[in-house]
């Protein structure tokens, strides 16, 4: 199990060490939350909102100064015993070019006692990838595939992958997954994967979170979360429900819209307290319905003035 | 709360072997490369040296020099190490790197210790086995050939070699690794080392050489400055032969080039990724490098015509440096910060100087030859004056008759009693400026040279005496000089004083023709 709590992080403004310290931001602020075992673990976000900074933190690459990670109970900073259940994998695949195939398995294999030697022939004979090649001449693609194996070889109890899946056709994509869900399954490890592929998440992960500009936004079960959101469509011959009127009922109104006597609002809470509520208003037609979670998404970052400034033209 | 690590961690030797192997297969390259460097230097030092004969005031001397390309080769070997280390430390100054490097199930001791453990493997491995390679080499054709040449042994240069390139190779490594530790951006981690290594090896050569001799009138080259913590010269000193005792020299430069690896790895392990791509992670690292920087720059400068010049460039400098480090938005309070910080440098310095020419050179220019061993001695002094004087044109000469060490002495107390008073006189912004060579004042030279020499060392060696090698023995004798701008009125009164009694009188024409040396030379192939 993971542990996160209170985590803070500030950068300081790039310069000369401290001095320029004065206008750093907070890449982090106070986030709590548990990862159980064995669950898949979407982490989203907007862009630069705290999601790689947290996945760095929890593999020990980031201090933690303030609050604490703590990975089946041990801190993980600094912290070999705790670091050798985690494999990380970052978002970049540049570094690995000079290895080969075979050369990143020696590598990794050098640090990880658990490392497969079984599961990475398994793998790679599965995904046909050339061994003895730089990976400088690897596709993108290729070159994801080839740390998914080699992260899945290392035999970790829990993988993080930060925007694994770039680069993937989507053919290629579904593959990775399906064998990333078959590895993991079958040791009962946990995932944990960042992404902006809300679709992605909603179909891999059992569990999510959302963290906009460093401050955590909601955390738990996708089901729970889907069920915590619904946009209703209120139609009244009297005149459209206001949105004075929805909040006075008690409504979590995150969205109001009003066409002629029908209005529409997306709101926080279960369909059942949603429905009670609005069934009050009278309306002729009452209609519940319930958010993806790419809607959440986006009306919880609205809701916090993100990307509002921009007009789409569909 | 902060996030504390587990406490009862034992390092794992075998872990550091094996993260120090899994290192050296990433760069294993560099270690071939320096593999074919050194092995190409040695054979050509086996194989390919120069001897060098010369003939100096009657004795003759032999210099044995190893093969320039030879030399050349291994300074492009010792070169790599730079490159190596950057290398090898690459994780603290790049994002990427850094994710895999820290995420590693491996303490951050013990990837330090891996990571100098994998620069022995890439480095220092190379050398030993090109030397052992080189030596195996040498051994067979001695077999077969050196019977029949009278070329002699080349294993003592070899063995210069070997250490000189162990010992520079160490100490390019150790900066380049304090910088790569220091600095969170590869551009400044690459450029700082350079710097770092530039004022290690010119700073206490431009202030000893420049300012406190310069304040005392004794000039020390640097084959004399024979002390056994040598910082400068680190490594080709050795290899050209230039110091008595070579193993300690080396043992002692190598302990401080690794005292800096392990300072280096104090820093490592406290610093996390959030300082990587931070051009400067260490303000103390930074501000160091250029207080030392504008210090090196200032004692090359001071003293001289060339002060303003010297300050101006060293702010130029100063600035530029600030400006490239900081990648934040600039205004008019950072360069106002920068040249208040330049200034305080600047003041620091100017004390210092202060310090150093009011007590002329921390006392330096009180400072006597032992000559109590000695039988006799010649002495020379001339001062130069911008007036043309009848006989002697603008340089005025006098020479001693052959003095007893009683006589000697006494001539060196006179000297120095004028020279001390004189020195007194002249204005400290005269001399900072380089104003104190101009018509109120003289510049003398008195030397003094032993007529006798010693083959047992008759005393502890200071800058005030010299040796020469005589085939295979070693000769003492007395060699005194003292160069120094000081009043007229003094420079006079010490001639006046020195004629009187006799000591000295107008140098004759023939005198001027009566130390001529020769140089010889021989390559052998």
């Amino acid at each position: 199990m993971i542990e996160i709590g209170s985590a803070s992080m500030v950068f300081e403004k790039r310069g000369v060490g401290k001095a320029d310290a004065n206008d750093g931001f907070k890449a982090l602020d106070n986030i709590t939350i548990t990862i159980p075992d064995g669950c898949i673990y979407g982490f989203l976000g907007s862009n630069g909102a705290g999601k790689s900074t947290l996945l760095r933190m929890l593999c020990g690459v980031y201090r933690t100064e303030q609050g604490s990670v703590k990975i089946d109970g041990e801190d993980v900073f600094d912290n070999p015993s705790a670091k050798a259940k985690i494999f990380f994998v970052n978002d970049e695949t540049v570094q690995y070019a000079g290895f080969t195939l075979d050369g990143l398995a020696k590598f990794y294999a050098s640090y990880y006692d658990s490392f497969s030697f079984e599961i990475y022939e398994r793998l790679v004979n599965q995904l046909q990838l050339p061994r003895n090649k730089r990976m400088s001449e690897f596709s993108k693609g290729m070159k994801r595939q080839a740390v998914v194996i080699i992260g899945l070889s290392c035999n970790t109890k829990y993988l993080l992958l930060d925007e694994a899946f770039d680069g993937l056709d989507p053919a290629m994509r579904r593959f990775i997954k399906q064998i990333i869900i078959n590895e993991l399954v079958d040791r009962q490890a946990t995932m944990i994967v960042s992404s902006h592929n809300i679709v992605e998440i909603n179909e891999l992960c059992d569990r999510a979170m959302l963290i906009h500009q460093g401050q955590m936004i909601f955390a738990d079960e996708i089901d729970n979360i889907k069920s915590g959101f619904g946009k209703i469509q209120l139609a009244r011959k009297s005149g459209a429900v206001t949105s004075d009127e929805l909040k006075n009922a008690g409504l979590d109104v995150m969205q109001y819209s009003v066409m002629g006597s029908v209005s529409q609002a997306v709101v926080r809470g279960s369909e059942e307290e949603i429905t009670a509520k609005t069934n009050a208003f009278d309306c002729e037609i009452s209609e519940f319905i319930p958010l993806t979670l790419e809607e959440i998404f986006i009306y919880e970052l609205e809701a916090r003035g993100y990307g509002s400034n921009i007009s789409y033209n569909i | 709360m902060a996030q504390t690590s587990a406490t009862t961690y034992k390092i794992s030797f075998k872990k550091i072997a094996r993260a120090a192997l899994a290192e050296v297969r990433i760069h294993k390259k560099l270690a071939i490369i320096t593999l074919v460097l050194y092995g190409v230097s040695i054979i050509l030092a086996l194989f390919n040296w120069e001897a060098y004969y010369y003939h100096d005031m009657g004795y003759g001397t032999a210099s044995f020099v190893p093969s320039t390309w030879g030399l050349l080769f291994a300074c492009a070997g010792v070169i790599v190490s730079y490159f190596t280390a950057l290398n090898v430390f690459r994780d603290m100054n790049n994002q990427q790197l850094c994710d895999v490097s820290m995420a590693l199930p491996i303490k951050a001791s013990e990837r330090f210790l891996s990571k100098l453990l994998s620069l022995v493997y890439l480095q220092i491995a190379p050398l030993i086995i090109a030397t052992l390679g080189g030596n195996g080499i040498a051994l067979i054709c001695a077999m077969i050939k050196l019977k029949t040449t009278d070329i002699p042994s080349a294993s003592e240069y070899l063995f210069s070699i070997v250490f000189g390139c162990f010992a520079a190779s160490l100490f390019i490594m150790a900066i380049a690794v304090l910088s790569a530790c220091c600095c969170g951006a590869f551009a400044e981690s690459a450029y700082f080392s350079l710097i770092l290594m530039f004022i290690i090896n010119a700073m206490p050569l431009a202030y000893i050489n420049n300012v406190i001799c310069g304040s005392a009138g004794i000039n020390i080259s640097f084959l004399d400055t024979d002390t056994i913590i040598d910082l400068g010269y680190w490594g080709l000193i050795y290899v050209f032969g230039y110091v008595d005792d070579l193993i300690p020299h080396c043992a002692v430069n190598c302990a401080i080039s690794l005292a800096v690896m392990l300072l280096s790895g104090l820093i490592y392990v406290k610093r996390d990724a959030k300082t990587v791509g931070t051009p400067i992670a260490s303000r103390l690292f930074f501000e160091i490098i250029m207080f030392t920087g504008c210090v090196t720059v200032f004692s090359f400068s001071v003293m001289s015509d060339l002060a303003f010049w010297g300050l101006l460039i060293a702010g130029v400098i100063y600035i530029i440096i600030n400006i490239i480090v900081s990648r934040a938005k600039i205004n008019l309070l950072s360069f106002l910060k920068w040249a208040g910080k330049y200034a305080a440098t600047a003041a620091v310095f100017a004390v210092l100087l202060i310090a150093t020419i009011k007590t002329g050179g921390f006392g330096l220019i009180n400072s006597r030859p032992e000559t109590k061993y000695l039988d006799s001695a010649k002495f020379s002094i001339n001062y130069n004056t911008d007036y043309y004087v009848p006989d002697y044109g603008y340089q005025t000469s006098f020479e001693s008759a052959p003095l007893t060490a009683e006589q000697a002495n006494e001539v060196i107390t006179i000297c120095k009693k004028h020279i001390i008073k004189g020195r007194s006189e002249i204005n400290v912004a005269d001399i900072i400026f380089g104003r104190h060579f101009e018509s109120s004042t003289a510049r003398v030279r008195v030397t003094a040279n032993s007529l006798k020499r010693f083959n047992e060392k008759p005393f502890s060696m200071t800058h005030f005496e010299t040796y020469r090698s005589n085939g295979h023995d070693i000769v003492y004798g007395l060699y005194f000089s003292q160069y120094i701008a000081i009043s007229r009125s003094d420079a006079e009164a010490m001639i006046k004083e020195l004629t009187d009694l006799g000591y000295i009188h107008p140098q004759v024409e023939d005198e001027l023709y009566d130390t001529s040396s020769a140089t010889g030379s021989a390559v052998y192939y």
